[in-house]
């Protein structure tokens, strides 16, 4: 089901709002109250698999029980008809215990692994809780599966049978009709029935049971939204039929877009949908008010958003109608639920075609989802950026364009300017030396830092190595962030640019390398055997730092160090290649460097070059439209990225510096999204038409990595620098808001001059 | 102080430098810049205006509006035309209202078509700011011109238009609406068949113009189903006319694209046999042209259609031969081992016996090969193919140097089966090998040449090199012969691309196929057919590397970055295993082919 993917943004709760909302509600009146008033705790959302993996909403992992004897698959879907509410994703249990005395389960961890600790869970703190509950059906009826939750005791955060505590019940008593049937049902278990807890603040798991008992041997089932509740003991221990009725939303209060709305034109990509309702104070029996939307007429709704802070009567939900807007008819309406899953619904509240999406709606669009995985993905006690959206680790790449993503947010005013400011000062002192400390908080040598860092404690992750471009790319974001938000942030900017010893990871041994820098360091390893020896633009983005540096500059002579061959693509325009002819090679110093209508000494334009080297990218596709599905004029974008055996740094299309070019059917949409400023037509032709020709490729935080139709398979993870690559060049291309920022540095302006660039004559 | 003295110095040097960096920092409005306000004086689109609104005649209306536009100008002499137009809308005196808006509509989109074709930030953001105001101009234009002309070329060219800004917008149901209006319109266009069909290629030509040219073929296929099963039947046989001329001229891309819309239209005009024989045409047309990929996909459509037609086993054994040329050997083996399963009296079983026995003993684990090529004799025993299969199992022990078993499986071979020679050259081989440790004669460890049979056409191979380049961009690199040996000189570390050329052990055999009109499923020969043979390629180098460890006719070889001479060698060994009907076995003489390459 829906719920993270089409955020839902509550309204803000003050007196004039709820005023307001009782001007065109009936809830005001006074109704049944509980005896005791209780405060209102919001629901925790364990899992709604609105990201379509088997993670928990509070990034904890789940899964199945494929030992035999016994088996259990757990597997993701989104077909129609069993996934609640037909939108989003469900899991499917496909169990197996057809032989006497099997049994197999499904697990959920109410946590996420605790760092450096395999296999642990941090354990969810249910004391504010008193019900659990969620949804499920079968393909057939089943009755008897059994719900467990494990509690620590020795506190490692691992589960073990025997040693930690098991408390279980059996489901039928909690569902309505005693057993699942082919019918979504609710599930509502008093927390208190596990009765053998004894720390509400030490769960670590959820686990369902099946076992093999009469009729349940084989089957599915599926599960959605289950949550973790808190409602007074009377109304959570009256039965369905004792239950009081809950009012439907109000129809009137309906706003659209912040207008009262029947007007059609008010639909657009992206909506705010508002409606007023009762209150948990007014009825507790109200778990949720939902928006739904329905293309045919009201034969099959689909959930928007749910809100289940019911602490007040406004709901807000964002809604992005669907991608392919073949100027449907939508209609809207909106749903109140109980605790027990009764619902009611108002009548059609909009019946309107969207508006077609303009090109700058569209990016706009692209943007601000991309904004919010930077949002969503920064660590709030460190500053630093996931690598992904599936938890784990940081990387200083993904941090130093998350900064860059900061300035952005604030500039178009996503997030609050002082939000943000305060958000890049925290992750600027993470990597500079505190009051009292010798060394930054981020592990690194000679301000350079690990390519990833514990997001919580900075220090290295795994064996990862000292890199150079990484370091870079940080600086360059940490510069944005400085010259954008000025004063104290400006100033951490530039100190931590001139820590950096550039001149460290130069070889300055006649030789092959002489000039060139190593791409990285590591303590097991010393330097790595790999130089920035061949054109790309990461030895470019560091060339130049190096040489723009305010306390290790190197010898100008570094940027013409190193290996230039240019080739032209079949009948295309000749440029400079990468090793491995991959998009983002061409992309990444243009991140940041604003390189319109200038050359270096040699008389090279790289934008030029890029731009060059992206029509080849494309053309390359066009020309292998015939062996993969996924190729073509609007879909291109052969560049590192996310495919199905893993991410791969090394895709690209011919010339190359390798002679092998390798590709696989896979493409990115950060390839054409990269090259955005080089080629603005095409690529946002391109964007547009991966939006509305494959929906599975939109997800929450916008287009997803990449994609491969031949093997029907779309990336389930964003990157960082992916969402870096859609979200900087797409907004240097709509405003020029990062290069301006970045290129206002006196020592980004100084690194050029000392680099031989001058203005492009004619 | 001194600090402010290095500022002072770096913007001298800005100065003196030219760069302008401060010129990014401007606010940057998406307006048109001066070079997209240069106007194109010979712009013919510029004056067009008054000759439309004094125009009488219609047919001369459209190639006016037509010729004008042919050019592209300028971003500015749009706007001019679209001012012009607007103020002859407003002009009583102005006839053809109608042209006018259609005028300004297309001027639009033309505008935004130039507009399309830069890549340049400055272009591209002027375009996101316009296009959507000017798409919708246009369309308000069109929607005019639908309500008011009465001219039935005007209505197909507004059509036109607006199929356009549908597919730019990528509005797929509309596209595909205004699409078929088109075809409508044009099939009703006039009572005089002949004008319809000149409409016809006037709409289509146009589309192919504008690079359209699946929408060309789209569009006259959908006249073909609006029009009488004659007309449609001959719209139809014009495409595949142009696609064999396609074909002919090696335009394979072109031809693809008629024939794919061929196959998938032509069926509603075509008997079921005559539809079959047709995509068997087609198939077999890139099959003889090594063009596998697209053969397999009319096999394909062959096999899934029209599989009770008494060609299917033909097909079925050809949609395998692809798969094998293509190296896609899991397919091969699942397509062969279905064939044989469905076509067990077919006159290609022999064919397809062997070449799947052939493919698991090049392809498999040698135990998964063993396994599978006795599963193959069990289940279809046949005397000669079954001694084929049982060479190949014997040969598989034979180069684990398991001679015994070897010998133990060439036994059950009789004297009378057409592999009994080969049966005895390898019993031979192994007594040599006991008797005076000798190296074996066959596969990789071979050391010796020997010749025994006169080849029918002998192989006589010679290695090509050529220097592969950073794109894989390939270069001739000079032999030269120093002491009778092919020598060549190349660079340290280079890429050196091995070619063997004339690797030709062709073995003849007749190709068969069933008569239709004679349902006794006998055989009847139609042409000769070559298959190569099953050789044995190994390759070795004192120095340097392979890039992989395939024994193929083609390998990439890296030279080392130590100065030096480096011999590489290539032994071709004919296992004398491809039976031809009613000749026997056949096997060629072991060749050994070398080049000296010399790094300085």
């Amino acid at each position: 089901m829906l719920l993270r993917r089409l955020k839902k943004s509550i309204a803000l709760i003050s007196i004039l709002v709820l005023s307001a909302s009782f001007l065109y509600t009936d809830y005001s009146e006074a109704q049944e109250i509980p005896q005791k008033p209780v405060k209102f705790i919001k629901p925790i959302i364990l899992s709604d698999f609105s990201e379509g993996t088997l993670y928990t909403n509070l990034g904890g992992l789940s899964g199945g029980d494929d030992n035999k004897p016994g088996t259990l698959y757990a597997t993701i879907i989104q077909d129609e008809g069993y996934v609640r509410g037909n939108t989003g994703y469900a899991v499917a249990l496909d169990y197996d215990v057809d032989r006497l005395g099997e049994f197999t389960y499904y697990w959920i961890k109410l946590g996420k692994e605790i760092p450096g600790k395999a296999g642990s869970t941090e354990p969810l703190d249910l004391r504010d809780y008193n019900y659990l509950s969620f949804w499920i059906k079968g393909a057939q009826d089943v009755s008897d599966i059994k719900i467990e939750l494990h509690q620590d005791v020795n506190g490692d955060g691992v589960f073990t049978y025997g040693q930690d505590i098991t408390s279980y019940v059996y489901l039928n008593a909690f569902i309505n009709g005693g057993m699942v049937s082919k019918d979504w049902g609710k599930v509502v278990v008093p927390l208190k029935a596990f009765s053998k807890i004894t720390d509400w603040s030490k769960p670590l798991e959820l686990v369902l049971v099946f076992e093999n008992k009469a009729g349940n041997k084989k089957g599915v089932v599926y599960l959605d939204d289950i949550i973790f509740g808190n409602r007074p003991e009377d109304v959570l221990s009256r039965k369905d039929e004792d239950l009081r009725g809950i009012n439907a939303p109000s129809e009137a209060s309906f706003k659209i877009n912040g207008t009262n709305a029947n007007k059609c034109a008010a639909i657009k990509c992206a909506n705010d949908l508002e409606i007023a309702s009762e209150t948990f104070y007014q009825n507790p029996f109200l778990e949720s008010v939902r928006f739904e939307y329905s293309v045919d007429k009201g034969n099959t709704w689909r959930i928007i958003g749910t809100d289940y802070d019911i602490s007040n009567s406004l709901h807000k939900i964002a809604w992005e109608p669907d991608n392919s807007r073949e100027l449907y008819n939508y209609q809207i309406r909106s749903v109140a639920t109980d605790i027990r899953g009764n619902e009611k619904a108002t009548g059609i509240l909009i019946n309107c075609p969207a508006q077609p999406i303009s090109d700058d709606e569209f990016l706009n669009l692209v943007e601000k989802k991309t904004f919010e995985f930077f949002r969503d993905h920064q660590d709030l006690t460190t500053g630093l950026f996931s690598d992904t959206s599936g938890g784990g680790d940081a990387s200083i790449a993904s941090t130093g364009v998350g900064l860059a993503a900061l300035c952005i947010g604030a500039e178009r005013k996503w997030m609050g300017e002082e939000e943000a400011r305060k958000r890049a000062l925290m992750t600027l002192n993470t990597f500079l030396p505190q009051v009292g400390a010798e060394e930054p908080a981020a592990e690194g040598r000679f301000g350079f830092f690990y390519h990833f860092l514990n997001k919580r404690t900075a220090r290295r992750a795994g064996k990862s190595e000292i890199s150079t471009v990484d370091t870079a790319i940080l600086v360059c974001g940490a510069i944005t962030a400085g010259e954008y938000f000025g004063g104290e942030v400006r100033q951490k900017a530039e100190e931590i640019y001139k820590r950096v010893t550039w001149e460290k990871f130069l070889c300055q041994e006649k030789g092959p390398w002489f000039n060139n820098f190593s791409m990285g360091w590591s303590p097991e390893r010393g330097f790595l055997d790999s130089y920035w020896d061949f054109y790309t633009d990461e030895t470019m983005l560091v060339c130049l730092l190096a040489i723009g540096s305010p306390t290790h500059p190197v010898d100008p002579e570094v940027f013409y160090a190193w290996t230039r061959h240019s080739a032209a693509y079949e009948t295309g325009k000749p440029f400079i290649f990468t090793w491995h002819g991959a998009l983002f090679s061409y992309q990444y110093a243009h991140l940041w460097f604003d390189l319109r209508n200038m050359v270096d000494k040699t008389g090279i334009d790289w934008f030029d070059n890029s731009t060059n080297a992206t029509l080849a990218n494309r053309q390359f596709c066009i020309d292998n439209s015939d062996k993969f599905k996924g190729y073509g004029p609007n879909s291109w974008g052969i560049t590192s990225m996310a495919r199905p055996g893993g991410y791969i740094m090394h895709f690209g299309v011919p010339p190359t510096g390798s002679g092998e070019p390798q590709y696989d059917g896979t493409i990115s949409p950060t390839g054409p999204a990269g090259s955005i400023v080089f080629t603005p037509y095409l690529s946002t032709s391109a964007l547009k038409y991966m939006y509305m020709t494959y929906p599975r490729l939109w997800g929450q935080y916008g287009l997803k990595d990449s994609f491969n139709l031949d093997l029907k398979w779309y990336a389930p993870t964003y990157y960082g620098i992916g969402v870096g690559m859609i979200l900087v060049p797409v907004e240097n291309f709509r405003t020029g808001f990062i290069w301006k920022n970045f290129m206002k540095n006196r020592y980004i302006q100084d690194a050029l001059v000392r680099a031989g660039f001058t203005k492009k004559k004619g | 102080m001194k600090y402010s003295k290095l500022i002072i110095a770096m913007l001298v040097l800005v100065v003196i430098a030219g760069v302008n960096l401060s010129a990014h920092s401007e606010q940057e409005e998406p307006t048109a810049t001066d070079a997209q306000k240069k106007v194109i004086t010979t712009c013919k689109c510029s004056a067009i205006i008054k000759d439309i609104c004094a125009s009488k005649d219609e047919i001369s209306l459209r190639g006016l509006i037509e010729n004008s536009f042919a050019q592209p100008c300028a971003y500015e002499n749009y706007e001019k035309l679209v001012a012009d137009a607007k103020a002859a809308l407003a002009d009583p005196a102005c006839g053809n209202k109608d042209y006018i808006n259609y005028t300004i509509a297309k001027a639009r989109i033309e505008q935004l078509s130039v507009l399309a074709k830069n890549n340049d930030i400055e272009t591209g953001r002027l375009y996101m700011a316009v296009n959507d105001k000017y798409f919708t101009e246009a369309m308000e234009c069109l929607d005019k011109v639908a309500s008011t002309t009465k001219s039935k070329s005007l209505v197909i060219d507004n059509n036109m238009l607006r199929f356009v800004v549908f597919k730019e917008r990528l509005q797929a149901q509309k596209t595909d609406a205004a699409f078929d209006a088109i075809a409508a319109q044009i099939a009703n266009y006039s009572e005089d068949g002949m004008a319809n069909k000149k409409e016809l290629e006037y709409v289509a030509g146009k589309l192919k113009n504008l690079g359209l040219s699946k929408d060309s073929v789209k569009l006259r296929i959908l006249y073909a189903s609006k029009s009488s099963p004659e007309i449609g039947r001959e719209v139809l046989e014009e495409i595949r006319s142009s696609a064999e001329k396609y074909f002919d001229q090696n335009d394979l891309k072109e031809a693809a694209n008629l024939y794919e819309q061929y196959v998938a239209a032509a069926p509603a005009y075509y008997n079921k046999e005559e539809m079959g024989a047709k995509i068997m045409d087609t198939g077999e047309k890139y099959f003889k042209a090594g063009k596998y990929r697209e053969a397999k996909k009319y096999y394909m459509v062959y096999m899934e259609k029209y599989s009770d037609l008494p060609p299917a086993d033909y097909c079925s054994y050809k949609l395998a031969l692809s798969s094998y040329y293509m190296k896609d050997h899991i397919r091969t083996i699942s397509q062969l081992e279905d064939f044989l399963e469905k076509y067990k009296n077919s006159a290609w079983f022999d064919k397809a016996f062997e070449m799947l026995a052939k493919v698991y003993y090049e392809n498999l684990p040698r135990d998964k090969a063993i396994e599978s090529l006795q599963s193959l004799i069990d289940r279809y025993y046949r005397k000669d193919t079954g001694d084929y299969a049982r060479i190949l199992i014997a040969m598989l022990y034979y180069r684990a140097k398991n001679y015994d078993t070897t010998e133990d499986k060439l036994k059950i071979i009789e004297a009378t089966s057409s592999y009994s020679y080969t049966a005895k050259m390898i019993t031979d081989d192994i007594k040599e090998i006991r008797n005076n440790k000798i190296a074996p004669t066959f596969g990789t460890d071979a050391t010796d040449a020997y010749s025994i049979w006169d080849p029918y056409k002998g192989i006589d191979v010679k290695i090509a090199p050529m220097m592969v380049g950073p794109m894989g961009d390939k270069q001739e690199i000079k032999i030269e012969n120093q002491a009778g040996a092919s020598t060549i000189e190349v660079p340290k570390g280079a890429r050196v691309q091995l070619t063997l050329q004339g690797l030709v052990d062709e073995d003849k055999f007749n190709e068969y196929t069933i008569d239709k009109d004679d349902q006794s499923r006998l055989p009847k020969m139609i042409k000769e057919e070559t298959e190569k043979d099953l050789l044995s390629i190994h390759w070795a180098v004192d120095g340097g590397n392979f890039t992989d460890d395939k024994e193929t006719d083609v390998k990439i070889w890296k030279a080392p970055n130590e100065p030096g001479t480096y011999k590489i060698t290539v032994k071709i060994d004919d296992l004398g295993l491809v039976r031809v009907p009613n000749k026997g076995t056949r096997k060629d003489s072991t060749t050994d082919s070398s080049l000296i390459v010399i790094i300085k």
